[in-house]
């Protein structure tokens, strides 16, 4: 199964498992839980099914392209459902049937694991899943989300395509996993990405501009606060995105001493709580319309 | 007819965390137990039974109903319920109304008021079926539960989703509902090798059906062994063994319903590497079991236990490998990194990693833990140049890649390193030992040094949390501080590093140049630990209040007079002293306040005999004690203090303290005070 095939039979076994499939946010981010489709729409009350990749980038991840596991941009494969199915896990079994492994001939396994995001303010519980003793997807309770209780429980599963991959089709080294393999030859994971690799991890250790990073930290804040002024949550979220990023860049970039990185962190963390908080009423202004629309009732 | 039947109980979940299970089933049990005793329904015993999917609880023999019980109602005086016939008037028949029997039904009983009409009756207790709903969800609330959840739109929380009950008594289902779940006597059998529900026909056959067509064995210690057996069987008998270590096993077992073991292999090369990084992969990242030889040397196998018996088991073997091998190359890749860059080297570095939000960094921790480290090898009075340089080194090591990625293994790396880098045993030994103990029960630091960084490591943090208010509550020690005080003590008082805690927090209190925080609380704090460690070993309460009332301030003097005053009290003497002292003190402290302070003794005043013969033998035994005192010989002191025994009874026999001359008086209480403070230079015996 190439790369472009897991990508493919994941959307479609959970588009019929009733999820929206969505795109990836044009935005840089660190997980598919900053997409708005997973932070955002875990707030308040209305049910809300999505499926979507999304590529996630961790500046300090970056090892030059040498590293044979270790990634400063890699994809993941997020499904969110809200209220979480009373079956999530039999769903998540079936579609690993639907990519091929086979329950009966490997060992999967769900391994406890609780997950917390500072910067988002919130936190989960939940596993990650182990196949033959790898972890291939983080699975999670959403408790709470921008500070705010999740009532009802939004579920997430999110699958490391990559380590997903290496495992089905065999392979010690990431940049070998094939991606396509079309009659006009063979595309590995390393023709696509190995460069851009090369040039992040540059990018990101010695070249991102440190001053310009803090301006736009800066900036983004008090944009940030300004839009929720004017009662516009979505733009403001992606002012905490761009914040958020700003603020991996500088920390790969070692430019931040110790207190100033607690503090930034806490900056953005301030911002996703106000955000959240302004979703959520502007939402109840609008009286949940996704409640009365959804077939599943909360 | 029947008189009881089995009851089951079964939670069925999602994955619980392998750590919580024993305990849950524990809690289960205890309040489930509970909950039938407040109700009165007895039963001949119980066998829990835990896997990662289910909790649940077998009862043996549960009555079928609650036993009967006898009612005594006392009713109005007979003089005024009866006329002189005999015949009840209407308070009589009212009386009898109430308890709904005819009149002729009452008794009579004689009270001090007179006689009275009383209502005597068995009454039939309830039904078992009608009192388990409530029973049942008595329990589920009460259980404890560390970190609860929430799912879907469910109110209730649970430790993980709830996905089943399964409640029988006999073969009949018991309808509760919780969690968005009701009861029935269907469970789930193993997530793969037979996921279709099962049905449990009766409690008894519960165990039996799981494992036959469930594939699950429900007891968790048969489960264990059947790890333990699986691993033996992917061992080369006679050149190879397993050495399996207590909580991984447990773990593991409480991950598998199935146990079922592969042996699997990584490159030799590796073998290079420290033990300890091999068993960190192993153990703690991949959850497996390292061979090794006969002789100990770790061999490029491990064994992993999985849920499954797969039908193609080199599948699950080539998994687990290829995850090890890219583990391993990631170590053997750090490792080769971290080498090319002594410790020393990285000191500097450690100001831009944080001890604790305002606490500054770890490179102003590594001073003050120099300058305590410093400090207590002056106070031990041992020449100790190397437990400074293993102070500063001490942290480097969280700037190395391999403690990045294995964070557990810090303090070991550093040591591992430190000898790398050509620096001497006891500086590499004491770095290694510095979080030595880690939990309850650990071993202690070998070393003195070792002792020393790991007293000034924790008492810095000590002071630093309280310092700034993150002092622990009943409930909560989000940074360990309970265990850290405790650290200190063991340490302190098993390594006989013998300090004054007092002084020491004091002096690390001022290191910080913070204003706010009181050393005092700090102080009293871990007193309050030494109390807790007191009664994990036994020694009795009015030992340890005795010993307190002398407010020692070194942990190992503390030790030490614990110790002799727990031989003191089984001496022959120990008893008439004790009474002696107590008398002493009463006499002392009723005299205090009428006469004040007594002074001296004056020999000259000292008239009858018995007096005379305790001063001289009170003189006489001061001397000889005090030896032992410079040497906190405190056990030799007490048995010189048992001689005084016939010289203090004497004097309580014949001599009247309070004699009508006050100089004559005086001066005996003067003897008295004397006689106290020779006795309560080690502990306030009057206490015991």
């Amino acid at each position: 199964m190439t790369f472009q095939e897991l990508i493919l039979a994941l959307q479609s076994y959970w588009v019929k498992e009733g999820c929206v499939l969505l795109q990836p946010l044009d935005m840089t981010m660190g997980a598919g839980t900053f997409h708005p489709a997973t932070f955002l729409r875990a707030i308040g009350p209305e049910p809300w099914c999505a499926v979507f990749v999304q590529p996630s980038r961790r500046p300090t991840d970056g090892r030059y392209g040498e590293n044979p596991n270790r990634l400063q941009q890699h994809f993941q494969l997020q499904v969110v459902m809200k209220p979480s199915p009373l079956d999530f896990q039999d769903k998540y079994l079936a579609s690993l049937k639907a990519i091929g492994i086979d329950a009966n001939v490997h060992d999967i396994r769900f391994v406890e694991d609780n997950w917390g995001s500072p910067t988002l303010a919130a936190w989960g519980l939940g596993w990650e899943v182990w196949c033959d003793g790898m972890e291939i997807t983080q699975f999670t309770y959403f408790q709470q989300v921008g500070g705010m209780e999740c009532r009802p429980v939004m579920g997430e599963i999110t699958y490391g395509l990559e380590r997903l991959a290496m495992g089905l089709q065999n392979v010690d080294n990431v940049y070998d996993l094939v991606w396509a393999d079309p009659p006009s030859g063979r595309v590995t994971y390393g023709d696509l990405w190995a460069q851009n690799e090369r040039e992040f991890s540059r990018y990101n250790f010695e070249r991102a501009d440190v001053v310009h990073l803090r301006e736009i930290f800066d900036h983004s804040e008090k944009s940030c606060l300004s839009l929720l002024e004017d009662h516009l949550p979505l733009a403001a979220y992606e002012e905490v995105l761009k914040a958020s990023h700003a603020f991996n860049l500088l920390d790969s970039r070692k430019s931040l001493s110790v207190s100033e990185r607690q503090r930034c962190l806490l900056r953005v963390r301030s911002l996703a709580t106000r955000v959240a908080g302004a979703y959520y009423h502007l939402r109840e202004a609008l009286g949940f319309p996704l409640i009365q629309k959804g077939e599943c009732s909360v | 007819m029947r008189t009881h039947r089995d009851f089951l109980v079964e939670i069925g979940t999602e994955e619980l965390p392998p750590r919580c299970v024993d305990s849950i089933s524990l809690d289960f049990k205890n309040q489930l137990g509970e909950q039938l005793a407040l109700k009165g329904l007895s039963f001949k015993s119980m066998t829990p039974f835990s896997t990662p999917r289910r909790i649940a609880l077998l009862v043996h023999r549960l009555s079928e109903r609650q036993s009967s019980r006898r009612i005594e109602k006392k009713g109005p005086l007979c003089k005024l319920a009866v006329d002189e016939k005999g015949l009840p008037n209407e308070v009589g028949l009212g009386f009898a109304k109430a308890c709904r029997v005819p009149f002729e039904a009452l008794t009579r009983m004689s009270t001090r008021e007179g006689e009275r009409l009383l209502h005597r009756a068995e009454q039939e207790g309830q039904l078992a079926v009608a009192l388990l709903p409530e029973i049942i969800l008595a329990a589920f609330q009460k259980l404890y539960l560390e970190k609860r959840m929430r799912w879907a739109g469910e109110e209730h929380s649970f430790i993980r989703p709830v996905r089943s009950i399964t409640v029988l008594f006999g073969k009949e289902i018991i309808p509760v509902t919780y969690w968005g779940v009701s009861s029935s006597n269907m469970t789930a059998g193993h997530r793969f090798l037979n996921p279709r529900p099962l049905k449990i026909t009766t409690p008894k056959r519960y165990e039996k059906i799981l494992k036959t067509k469930g594939f699950v064995i429900p007891s968790f210690l048969e489960r264990q062994s059947l790890v333990l057996k699986s691993i033996q069987k992917q061992t080369e008998e006679g050149s190879e063994k397993v050495v399996v270590e207590e909580t991984l096993l447990s773990e593991v077992t409480n991950l598998l319903e199935w146990p079922c073991a592969y042996r699997c292999h990584f490159d030799s090369r590796f073998c290079e590497l420290p033990e300890e990084v091999l068993i960190s992969a192993i153990e703690h990242h991949q959850r497996s079991f390292p061979v090794r030889s006969l002789q100990g040397t770790l061999l490029p196998y491990f064994i992993t236990v999985s849920n499954i018996p797969s039908q193609r088991a080199e599948a699950i073997v080539a998994g687990n490998e290829r995850v090890m091998r890219a583990r391993l190359a990631d170590a053997d890749f750090f490792f080769k990194e971290d080498l090319k860059e002594p410790l020393a080297n990285r000191v500097d570095a450690l100001k831009e990693v944080s001890f604790q939000e305002a606490l500054g960094s770890m490179f102003d921790k590594t001073l003050r833990v120099r300058e305590l480290c410093q400090y207590l090898a002056k106070q031990v009075n041992e020449k100790m140049p190397e437990v400074c340089r293993a102070a500063f080194l001490s942290k480097a090591d969280l700037l190395t890649q391999m403690v990045n990625e294995f964070p557990e293994l810090q303090g070991i790396m550093g040591g591992i390193y430190a000898k790398a880098n050509g620096e001497s045993d006891p500086v590499a030994l004491a770095i290694r030992e510095q979080y030595l103990p880690r939990f309850a029960g650990d071993k202690l630091p070998t070393s003195q040094e070792g002792a020393c960084l790991a007293i000034a490591d924790r008492i810095d943090s000590l002071v630093g949390f309280f310092g700034i208010g993150k002092i622990p509550t009943a409930d909560k020690d989000p940074f360990g501080l309970r265990r850290a005080a405790l650290g200190v003590l063991r340490i302190m008082i098993e390594r006989a590093v013998d300090v004054d805690l007092k002084a020491l927090i004091i002096f690390a209190h001022s290191l910080y140049k913070m204003h706010k925080g009181e050393p005092e609380v700090l102080f009293q704090f871990m007193m309050e630990r030494l109390k807790f460690l007191s009664d994990e070993k036994g020694i009795l309460p009015t030992v340890f209040n005795a010993v307190m009332a002398k407010e020692p301030t070194r942990p190992l003097d503390w030790q030490r007079r614990v110790e002799a005053v727990t031989v003191f009290i089984h001496l022959e003497e120990a008893e008439a002293l004790i009474a002696a002292n107590k008398r002493v003190s009463n006499i002392l402290k009723k005299e205090a306040k009428l006469c004040g302070e007594a002074g001296e003794v004056r020999p000259a005043l000292l008239k009858l005999p018995a007096e005379i013969m305790l001063a001289e033998k009170l003189k006489e035994t001061r001397k000889e004690i005090a030896r032992y005192y410079e040497k906190n010989a405190y056990t030799e002191a007490f048995k010189g203090l048992a001689n005084l025994r016939r010289e203090v009874d004497r004097f309580f026999d014949t001599v009247l303290v309070m004699a009508e001359q006050t100089e004559l008086r005086n001066n005996r209480l003067a003897l008295l005070g004397e006689l106290r403070a020779v006795f309560s230079e080690v502990a306030d015996i009057s206490l015991l």
